[in-house]
């Protein structure tokens, strides 16, 4: 899933301050289920826009819609005529929904109420955690299912290295070691012997060294 | 054979409850709510108790107004249970399941029918006296309610001082009250009931004082007792909650509590032990403290007697985080600095010496005593006294007078708290079920309702009703004003004011209103939608709308009262609140209550004696009950115990209990079998077990047990002549004590500190029970017991001072100086500190007997994971509410008994059992059960299963179904309103509370603000 997070509401306000007529716009898939970014978020955030507006006595007026996903076209036909009436968008889904909008509408300003975080798991309510960063070339079958290019902060794949102290990465007393975790659960599985094999260098061209991504299914495309 | 003897009688279907404190009220709503008929019975001008007068309870520091005034405004509207107020019992004729009592009602001087209680006539009346409630620490009128809660909601005339019906002048209330409701002519009346079962909770009175001289009540004004210094505390008290000492209101520092006094005091008060003041000091220190940080407690006692549920950790926080100084010590004397007016108390320090210590005000914790007239009250039921003065009842039924059919409950039983006399009150409710079994039903009346009119596609014609309150809400907020201002807002069709809205004339003229004019919603504007919401709801209903279709807008406890003197602002407040309210209506839809069916059946975990016994009270009540133990037999930890404190002989009642068990026709025991599979909810469990049998059932009793420590300590294991009190016990029993040995006890092995910091509650008892065995065997046998506080508490007291009597020596501990133990040839050598003597001790002993309490059984916690129930930290249970439901789970159709839920005696276990059979009996009593009508509705297509809602109901209600998909099962929902907040997709709204309704509110508000 896609982890968002709102931004500070006075980076929101001086980026929608100068226009007249404000829209912003939910999604409610990935960022709803953060709790940041879904209808009732985007309800929420434009009702604090609202009395920020009343507060600082500006004209502004500021309205609040949603869509159930905001990376695909034909949900927009719904709130069409919302985005075109509005001078600006204040999009609170990931980046990928404020430039589907960018691309979408290209006479209507677009600003980000979220910063898109990381891809993550929700570990508990409320709590999330980074697991993938989509490299597009997956190792967890050699590393026990624990990633070590997400969750190492060198993304070492031999490791663990020196700076692993009692399970703990030495960036963060807090950060666990993946490389620990990958030997330990190693360990459980009985297959320690696999650990002995070194990792080659990874192809790192399907990751963002090769530039934008972009894929195809052939059999299904129209 | 059954627990109660059969009859041949038709019996009837309604109970008597003489007392409606909490345990009489806990009686009347269990009972009355499984389809019989209750009367109470109460001396009082108002129901309530002790309970009322208390300003918190401890440990969660809940106000107990808060806590006890919601049941008892369940108790006056319940349409099965009859309030006969200022009333006692003269006679009691008949038999079990038929009894005739007269009653004899006092004048009350005010028709409780006409009367609104506006309280204008308390306000006028020019007669004052002293306020029993406020214990004297303030005036009430003549004509007065006892507290601004009583129940019922009306006033009564003391006549003993009234001026018109002392001295012929007056009426001042008959000319001010517009209800015409005051009647001088009201002569009291005397009638008979007819009842199948009598339960006796006429509760306690308390110890005066007064009679204890060298302690100044009475003589010095700042020496007070602790229920006026529950008053002081209370912020509806007479000193508004600022600690206040009486004599000149300023704030006093330093405060002493004097424990035990009337109580453990056999030449001059009670022998008995209260039970309950060790830990209401203990509270009132540390609320103390919380109202005046400046405050320094100290508490002055014998034995620290904290030997309930988690209340050794609470007296730790006292001590810890409150400061509260704990003194051994007994007071001799209190005197007063005249100057001062300060008390000077004399006692023996920790050094030894005579101490005299200056305080600025001192409570008197005084003791609970049976009422003054208690021997003919036990001659009018026909019931046996202890010599006490206690009700008569045994080890084995706890709460079964000595007269068939009567039951008691409560602190007449013996001294105990509000946990108890609220678990005891659900087990008379059970005792009276199991007798009266059959006829469970024959009294009730259904109301009959007209169809509900169909308002679907009509648009909302709102009713506004205005009201006075008498002068309450009229001398602060412009009623007129405010009824001709919203005639014209929105859906409003019709508006008016109205003198009471709450009066018998004004529901015909509503019910009226609602048909000529055609109206389908309802505003009230008048007072708290706690007492009044489900009045005016069921007048909407009876006028064929749905009772969802109203709304109360409070304007007189959130308006007129707290903005007195400020009427144009309070008015325009008052408007505020209606508007909103009106917004809200205009939103309203009807709701429909769904039902489920209750499958009749129990299944009982645990075939100890709790597990027993709740078994065949359910049984005995009509439900199939299914006992699953994991052993081999039945009979739990009992198997282990030969006698109790009293004497009795264990081993043939258990034998009698698991014969009835086994034969009962309505239960089914399954031994050697544990629980494999359990799923449901309320009313419809299904489960598994380990014999291969499926079983359907509505309830869940947990009776897991305890087991007693195996100790680790003091050589036991390794030398022979270290043995527990079991050992003991059984020695004892078998062979009796050897002439010429000696014994040493040393109490709390392993408890009462961490890891395992709680006090066992037996340990105490055991070690008594078998000194005095050896002492009367043999008077010459030394034996001492090595302890930290001897909580032989409420009438085992009477044990403890014949243990000394009989020569038994008790030389007490600190945790930090524990008795040392060197092994011998034969025996022990036992040291220990003597902080009498100020030194070591030695004795040498043939036997050293360990007391090792009781920890929860392992199975608990498969059990716990598997039902989703909680446990506390030391691994028991933990109930729905420490103070008002002590034998309930939070999750619907679950209940606990005995060992499961804390260490405690064979006679509480038994009471706890009886009482979750009580429990479970008023939920498996109701063939379908209702779904109430404000739960959360979940739209599963706005749902994207995001979990939020499941990971924080507390109630387990949304559930993943077979989709994979989130749902929700309405049954278990209380319409908390949790998951609505968290929902990031608005998938759940509650009913009469959705997100709509809250912003049309909102913005009613607000629309004219800016």
């Amino acid at each position: 899933m896609i982890v968002g997070k709102q931004k500070p509401l006075d980076e929101i306000w001086s980026m929608i301050k100068s226009h007249k007529n404000v829209l912003v716009l939910g999604c409610n898939t990935c960022v709803a289920v953060c709790h940041e970014g879904g209808n009732k978020e985007a309800e929420i955030l434009s009702s604090l826009l609202r009395m920020r507006a009343s507060q600082e006595e500006s004209g502004i007026a500021v309205t609040n819609s949603g869509v159930e996903r905001q990376c695909e076209h034909e949900f927009f036909d719904s709130v069409k005529d919302a985005i075109e009436a509005a001078d600006a968008v204040l999009s609170t889904a990931c980046g990928i929904g404020v430039q589907f909008i960018a691309e979408k509408f290209p006479t209507t300003v677009v600003y980000p109420g979220l910063n898109t975080t990381f891809l993550g798991a929700v570990e508990k309510i409320g709590v999330m955690k980074e697991k993938c960063q989509a490299c597009g070339n997956c190792v967890l079958g050699e590393t026990a299912g624990i990633c070590p290019v997400a969750r190492c902060a060198k993304r070492v794949l031999n490791g663990p290295c020196g700076g692993s102290t009692k399970g703990s990465c030495e960036i963060n007393k807090e950060v666990d070691c993946a490389w620990q975790l990958i030997v330990n659960r190693l360990n459980a599985l009985g297959q320690m012997d696999r650990y002995e094999t070194l990792a080659p260098i990874k192809d790192w061209s399907t990751d963002r060294a090769g530039g934008p991504r972009k894929q195809i299914r052939e059999e299904i495309q129209e | 054979m059954n627990m109660n003897t059969p009859t041949n009688t038709q019996k009837r279907g309604s109970v008597l409850i003489v007392g409606g404190g909490i345990g009489g009220m806990q009686a009347s709503l269990d009972l009355a709510d499984s389809g019989f008929k209750v009367h109470i019975v109460q001396k009082e001008s108002s129901i309530g108790g002790t309970m009322v007068m208390l300003d918190k309870t401890f440990p969660t520091g809940d106000c107990s107004m808060c806590m006890i005034s919601p049941k008892m405004v369940e108790v006056a509207r319940h349409p099965n249970i009859e309030l006969h107020t200022l009333a006692q019992i003269t006679s009691v004729d008949g038999v079990p399941g038929d009894f005739k009592v007269r009653v004899i009602q006092q004048p009350r001087f005010v028709n409780k029918d006409k009367c609104t209680g506006c309280g204008l006539c308390e306000e006028k009346c020019p007669k004052k006296t002293h306020s029993e409630f406020e214990q004297n620490l303030a005036v009430r009128k003549a004509i007065y309610s006892e507290f601004s809660q009583a129940v019922p909601n009306t006033r009564v005339i003391d006549r003993s001082i009234c001026l018109y019906l002392t001295k012929g002048k007056c009426r001042i209330c008959e000319k001010v009250c517009t209800a015409n409701a005051i009647d001088f002519e009201d002569k009291g009346r005397e009638y008979d009931l007819e009842v199948g079962a009598v339960i006796l909770s006429p509760g306690l009175k308390r110890h005066n004082p007064w009679l204890h001289q060298e302690l100044g009540y009475g003589r010095w004004e700042n020496v007070v007792t602790s229920l006026q210094f529950e008053r002081i505390l209370s912020t509806s008290g007479p000193f508004s909650g600022e600690i206040k000492r009486p004599s000149d209101q300023k704030h006093p520092e330093k405060i002493a509590w004097l424990q035990c006094v009337g109580s453990r005091d056999p030449h001059n008060a009670n022998p008995w032990c209260s039970s309950v003041c060790c830990m209401y000091a203990t509270k009132q220190a540390v609320i103390a403290r919380e109202h005046d940080s400046n405050i320094k407690p100290s508490i002055f006692y014998m034995d620290m007697r904290a030997f309930g549920k988690d209340f050794d950790k609470y007296v730790d926080r006292a001590k810890n985080e409150y400061n509260v100084a704990y003194r051994r010590s007994m007071i001799s004397d209190v005197r007063e600095d005249p100057e001062t007016q300060s008390l000077i108390v004399r006692y023996t320090g920790d050094d030894g010496k005579l101490t005299y210590e200056t305080f600025d005000m001192v409570v008197l914790s005084i003791g609970l005593e049976p009422h003054s007239d208690v021997h003919e009250f036990a001659k009018t039921f026909g019931i046996d006294l202890n010599n006490h003065g206690f009700a008569e009842t045994s080890v084995f039924s706890p709460v079964s007078t000595s007269r068939e059919g009567i039951y008691v409950t409560g602190t007449f039983q013996s001294p105990k708290d509000i946990p108890e006399t609220v678990m005891q009150g659900s087990a008379v409710a059970g005792s009276a079920m199991s007798l009266l079994g059959e006829a469970r039903g024959s009294e009730v009346v259904e109301p009959v309702l007209p169809p509900e009119k169909d308002i679907e596609g009509t648009d909302p014609r709102i009713g506004v009703i205005v009201c006075h309150c008498g002068i309450n809400i009229s001398q602060t907020v412009d009623v007129k004003k405010i009824a001709e201002d919203v005639k014209n807002l929105p859906g409003v069709a019709h508006s008016e004011d109205m003198m009471y809205a709450c009066a018998q004339d004004s529901q015909a003229k509503i019910k009226k209103l609602i048909d000529e004019k055609n109206l389908n919603r309802l505003v009230v504007a008048s007072c708290t939608p706690r007492t009044h919401a489900p009045l005016f709801q069921e007048t909407i209903r009876e006028a064929g709308l749905n009772k969802y279709l109203f709304e109360l807008a409070d304007i007189r406890e959130q308006c007129s009262w707290c903005h007195m003197g400020e009427n144009e602002a309070a008015t325009k407040k008052a408007g505020d609140i209606v508007r909103m309210n009106i917004a809200k209506v205009n939103r309203l839809e009807p709701v429909t209550t769904d039902s489920v069916p209750v499958t009749p059946a129990a299944l009982v975990i645990g075939g100890g004696i709790a597990g027993m016994t709740a078994s065949l009270s359910l049984a005995d009540q009509g439900f199939a009950v299914h006992l699953v133990e994991k052993d081999k037999a039945l009979g739990g930890l009992l198997k282990q115990v030969r006698t109790t404190l009293e004497g009795a002989e264990v081993q043939d009642f258990l034998r009698t209990r698991i014969y009835d068990v086994e034969k009962h026709p309505k239960i089914t025991v399954h031994t050697e079998t544990v629980i494999e599979k359990s799923e449901g909810f309320v009313g419809n469990f299904n489960t598994s077990l380990s014999n291969g049998k499926q079983i359907e059932h509505g309830a869940v009793i947990v009776a897991t047990g305890g087991e007693e420590y195996k100790p680790e300590e003091y050589y036991y294991g390794e030398n022979r002549y270290v043995i527990t009190q079991r050992d003991l016990e059984l020695n004892l029993m078998e062979k009796g004590p050897e002439p010429g040995s000696s014994y040493v006890m040393i109490q709390c092995v392993g408890s009462r500190q961490e890891p395992v910091n709680y006090c066992s509650r037996i340990c105490c008892q055991d070690a008594v029970k078998n000194a005095i065995a050896i002492k009367e065997k043999d008077p010459n046998i030394p034996v001492t017991i090595i302890y930290r506080d001897i909580r032989t508490y409420g009438l085992r007291e009477d044990f403890y001072r014949k243990a000394r009597d009989l020569g038994v020596l008790f030389i007490h501990y600190e945790p930090d100086r524990k008795p040392e133990v060197t092994p011998m040839g034969r025996g022990v050598s036992v040291t220990t500190y003597d902080y009498m003597m100020r030194r070591p001790v030695t004795f040498q002993a043939d036997y050293l007997v360990l007391s090792t309490g009781l920890r929860p059984h392992p199975a608990s916690e498969d059990i716990g994971r598997r039902f989703k129930l909680t446990r506390n930290a030391d691994g028991f249970f933990l109930e729905a509410h420490v103070k008002l439901r002590p034998v309930d789970f939070p999750s619907e159709g679950f209940y606990v008994a005995g060992l499961a839920h804390a260490p405690k005696n064979i006679d509480e276990t038994i009471s706890q059992a009886l009482s979750a059979a009580g429990r479970a009996g008023v939920l498996l009593s109701h063939d379908r059960l209702g779904v109430s009508g404000i739960i959360s509705k979940h739209d599963r297509d706005l749902c994207m299963s995001c979990l939020a809602c499941f990971r924080v109901c507390p109630f387990d209600s949304p559930f993943i179904d077979k989709d994979g998909k989130v749902s929700h099962n309405e049954v278990k929902c209380t319409g908390c309103g949790i998951c609505s907040g968290i929902c990031p997709a608005k998938a759940f709204q509650v009913n009469n509370f959705t997100d709509d309704q809250m912003i049309a509110m909102i913005d009613a508000l607000t629309e004219n603000i800016a």
